[in-house]
């Protein structure tokens, strides 16, 4: 549709100052009315920065500032406890709403003991604590278990060797060491849920009487014999004492 | 600002940093995570997926369901999250070391699922079972009245019993069921899809999240305190 | 193809003025980008209608689940992803990319070299978007916000961004020597951070040795540098452009240009982790995003007053011109939407708004509100001029603002209000145990919000046909621009 524009204004189509009908043409000259009308870019002016505004920077800066806290720890998740070690209690914040629980421990020594006790020694002495007989020494009611934990502590950790005399039955094998295999921790869990279970009710050990256990008999490489066993009075403690033995337990513990 | 390579040095440099802190950064820092071992019991967390689950993982990306769930556990302080029983704790970066891809989601309209393998319903023992799952798969609205989620009838097929009826076959009790002689069963999708959903579980402790947290709400309750 | 204007053009008639060499050199720019303007603008709209109904299906399943629920390829989880893809990546950019090569062009007062690029870029572009939204209906997509399209489709966008990265820079490079005006700074960042941007991303993301959340970090970073790298940057750069350029009077204040470009891209980009507050990242990650946020506000500050200030004395165009209508409704929606992402995102706001229709509101507020309304401004300021005649109907212009202006205002107001209601609730579990009872809350909101898309399907129809006019040349042959209103005797004309 190229018209010129004199049809354009004989027409009456015409408007406008340009009197031009725009569109694509040869000569150049007769450019774009709306190239024409348009104003030129100027170079924006040199005003100074309002005082308010400088004010809302300052503001806006000291506010980001303070909601940032804390460092660029990998462990830490939560804006409100970054003075917690990760792993410590925190009270529990109710949150928006709907309140949360109480936190809840870990599983208990004993729990963990029975965990280890079925990992290492249910093989030789059952699960029931009742041992094989003739074969395997029973836990349950023993004069070792019961009573101080000198003994004790000596068995588990050098082992046991040669015949020896449980609960009037006679038992001739290897109980293995277990000082290097077990740790401390695990050891005085095995040994404190040995001691209460099975109709045992003797104290608890700790990780530190086995620690000082360890050292007191580092000089012995072999295992003992009953001989060693019957050399200790039956009412001796490990170093650091006899902790008193838990109250019987209102009803039956798993 | 008049030099043109002043100002491209600002453009460079002012990418380059917000590269560097929100790209690089994360990368470097949460970038190689390794699971944890439980020294009292052995026991390793997370562990990868693989075969049915993670081709149900694959599902999930597919149906796009990120649009409308989140697989992300927030604090007490930050959401509402474990009151309403989506977690025991929240969820942290190493509980995502496995996933791939992580689908944290950016949208509620339904509940978060991080934990929906492990979560039990208090009034309702059927509810987040395989059974369920499929049900409210195949008609949400049944399910779950008011629900707004798709029908995904897509995913399950009508087959005519050969024989004895398919141990995952729907159970309807409305004009849903299908003729008689005839059952719907999962198809392969809606099984992969499922089995990836009970494999969701965030619960494990991790020293980082802080403790776990019982929550005794009404309605649906956490299962499970720390354990282990 | 003529050259390049270095200097100005050699005439057999000395006698020309410096008004009429002017002129011709603006019209011989025109002409050389006109193909790829309008390739790029044509392409753009009918993505934008597309775009449009698609979003309209999304939210009828909203409220009404099994509307055309059948079919796997319409299942809401596959048909929001697809709209929000077409309409940034099949509207948003190629419109962007349109109006940044005019308004280049023009401020390097070069024509345009090498067209073969954007050209190419261009068919590149709707080829990629095409396969990539097929693909996330069929169900291959990418569990990402804006990242969804998977690598087949992001290979061929990412070569065609990069086609136009190039060019930007190009065009930047071999400009007439003088002054840099703001507009520039702005477009040439948007030219260069884009493909960068858009390859870094995807690369990370469809990484295997990226582990667990690292890559939603990613992707997080992505789609807020999307929000500003590009959209922001274009958009103010436009506004910068056209409201000066129409009122004839110049921006307020060159060192608020300066204080607001760079602290607002430094600043930024630093934004991305406001997605995940909450999420499983270590916290410094979200309190530094929050921190950069507030800082933000100093942009704000600064580009609002100084454009505001720019309109104080012609503040009546509003009523004439249409780029300058929509254009300002564009500046305020960027001003408000600013404002409302920064004061929703903080730790005290967050547990009400996040993961609600809250984001969705503040999404639109800077896509939509701003950065489309922007480029309404631009698309009826561009197009005569490359067409050779006016728009037709003052009529169709003004029902396409107040449909886009009160559909998509009132769509935003209804999600945010609804995202905070959403908020609540999923916040009280003892009065909404149930996600269907948080649902039931905002149930009015999205009922509403459908019934706001028909407003805008109607708004994008008649632009897009009033468009459809120009492209055939259809529209008025006259010399006069089509506004709203004539201008007064006295008054400046634009």
């Amino acid at each position: 549709m190229n018209q010129n524009p004199e049809d354009l204004r004989a027409a009456g189509l015409h408007r406008g100052p340009n009197q031009v009908d725009y569109r694509e043409t040869a000569d150049l000259t007769n450019v774009h009315a709306a190239v024409q009308r348009e104003h030129p870019e100027v170079m924006p002016g040199e005003v100074p920065m309002p005082l308010w505004l400088m004010v809302l920077c300052g503001v806006a800066i000291f506010w980001a500032g303070t909601s940032f806290s804390g460092g660029f720890g990998a462990s830490y998740f939560n804006a409100d406890n970054y003075s917690v070690h990760p792993g410590e209690e925190v009270g529990m914040a109710g949150g928006a709403s709907g309140g949360a629980g109480a936190a809840v421990q870990g599983p208990t020594v004993i729990e963990q003991g029975k965990i280890y006790f079925t990992q290492n020694c249910v093989q030789c002495h059952q699960a029931s604590g009742m041992g094989l007989p003739n074969v395997y020494p029973p836990l349950a009611m023993s004069e070792y278990i019961n009573g101080g934990s000198r003994r004790l502590g000596m068995i588990v950790l050098k082992g046991l060797q040669g015949p020896v005399t449980v609960e009037g039955h006679q038992f001739n094998g290897a109980m293995p060491a277990w000082e290097k295999t077990l740790t401390d921790k695990k050891l005085a869990a095995i040994l404190t849920y040995v001691r209460q279970d099975f109709g045992n009710t003797a104290g608890p050990i700790t990780p530190e009487q086995i620690a000082d256990a360890r050292k007191e008999f580092a000089a012995q490489t072999a295992s003992w014999s009953e001989a060693d066993l019957k050399a200790v009075p039956p009412t001796a403690e490990l170093p650091g004492g006899a902790a008193p033995a838990p109250a019987p337990p209102a009803g039956g513990k798993k | 600002m008049k030099q043109p390579f002043s100002i491209f040095n600002g453009i460079l440099a002012v990418f380059a940093l917000s590269f560097a802190v929100l790209a690089m950064a994360p990368a470097l820092q949460i970038g190689s995570l390794q699971p944890v071992v439980d020294e009292d019991t052995g026991d390793i967390y997370p562990v990868d997926i693989s075969g049915v689950q993670a081709q149900g993982r694959a599902v999930y990306v597919s149906q796009g369901c990120v649009t409308c769930h989140t697989e992300q556990v927030r604090d007490p302080s930050e959401g509402a999250d474990i009151a309403r029983g989506w977690g025991v704790r929240r969820t942290v970066a190493r509980d995502y070391i496995y996933e791939k891809p992580a689908l944290l989601g950016y949208m509620r309209f339904g509940p978060d699922l991080a934990n929906i393998g492990s979560r039990k319903d208090k009034d309702d023992p059927d509810k987040y079972t395989a059974a369920w799952h499929y049900k409210h798969l195949y008609d949400p609205r049944e399910t779950s009245p008011g629900s707004i989620m798709p029908s995904y009838k897509f995913l399950f097929e009508t087959q005519k019993i050969a024989g004895q009826e398919d141990a995952d076959a729907l159970k309807f009790a409305n004009d849903d069921a299908p003729p008689a002689g005839y059952q719907i069963v999962p198809g392969p999708e809606a099984r992969a899809l499922v089995a990836y959903l009970t494999t969701l579980d965030h619960s494990h402790p991790l020293k980082e999240a802080g403790p776990n947290i019982e929550v005794k709400t009404t309605g649906t309750a956490a299962a499970g305190g720390a354990k282990k | 193809m003529p050259e390049a204007l270095s200097k100005p053009a050699q005439l057999e008639a000395p006698e020309m003025s410096a008004a009429e060499i002017e002129w011709i050199d603006r019209s011989l720019i025109d002409a050389s980008v006109r193909t790829p303007v309008m390739f790029f603008f044509t392409t753009a709209q009918t993505w934008l209608l597309t775009a449009t109904l698609v979003g309209f299906v999304c939210s009828i399943k909203l409220h009404w689940p099994t509307f055309l629920g059948d079919w796997s390829f319409l299942t809401y989880g596959r048909l929001w992803p697809a709209y929000t893809n077409m309409l940034v990546y099949g509207w948003g950019l190629p419109a962007g990319i349109g109006t940044a090569i005019w308004i280049t062009a023009r401020l390097c007062r070069v024509v345009l070299r090498a067209p073969w690029i954007p050209i190419i870029s261009g068919i590149f572009w709707n080829i990629g978007v095409t396969v990539g939204v097929i693909a996330v209906l069929a169900g291959n997509m990418r569990p990402y916000e804006l990242l969804e399209f998977p690598r087949q489709a992001s290979v061929l966008l990412f070569i065609a961004y990069s086609l136009i990265g190039v060019w930007g820079v190009l065009m930047f490079q071999n400009r007439r020597p003088g002054h840099v005006y703001i507009s520039l700074w702005y477009l040439v960042g948007a030219f260069f951070w884009f493909p960068w941007l858009y390859a870094s991303a995807n690369l990370m993301v469809g990484s295997r040795h990226l582990q667990g959340v690292v890559p939603d970090a990613v992707a997080a970073w992505y789609a807020q540098g999307l929000l500003g790298y590009f959209f922001a940057s274009v958009g103010l750069g436009t506004i910068y452009y056209l409201i000066p350029k129409v009122i004839g009077k110049p921006i307020h204040s060159y060192n608020l240009s300066l204080l607001g470009f760079w602290s607002f891209e430094l600043f930024w980009g630093l934004t991305g982790m406001v997605r995940y507050t909450g999420g499983p990242f270590p916290v410094w990650y979200s309190s530094l995003s929050i921190a950069a946020l507030i800082l933000l506000l100093i942009p704000v500050g600064t580009v609002g007053v100084n454009i505001l200030m720019t309109m104080k004395d012609d503040s009546h165009m509003v009523y004439h011109s249409p780029t300058v209508r929509f254009c300002m409704y564009g500046t305020v929606a960027w001003l408000v939407g600013m404002l409302i992402t920064i004061f929703g995102s903080v730790r005290e706001m967050d547990p009400y708004t996040h993961f609600t229709n809250f984001s969705v509101g503040a999404f639109y507020l800077l896509v939509y509100a701003f950065f489309t309304m922007a480029m309404f401004g631009a698309m009826y300021y561009i197009v005569p001029r490359l067409v050779g005649c006016e728009w037709l109907s003052a009529t169709f212009i003004r029902l396409h603002f107040w449909g886009a202006a009160y559909g998509m205002g009132f769509m935003i107001l209804l999600l945010i209000i609804a995202g905070f209601v959403q908020g609540g609730s999923w916040n009280d579990p003892a009065s909404y145990p149930h996600a269907a009872n948080v649902v039931e809350q905002i149930m009015p909101y999205l009922i509403f919000c459908s019934v706001v898309w028909l407003l805008l399907i109607v708004a994008h129809f008649l632009y897009f046909v009033h468009f459809l006019a120009m492209v055939l040349r259809l529209g008025q042959p006259s010399g006069e621009p089509t506004l709203f209103a004539p201008i007064e005797e006295g008054e400046q004309q634009p």
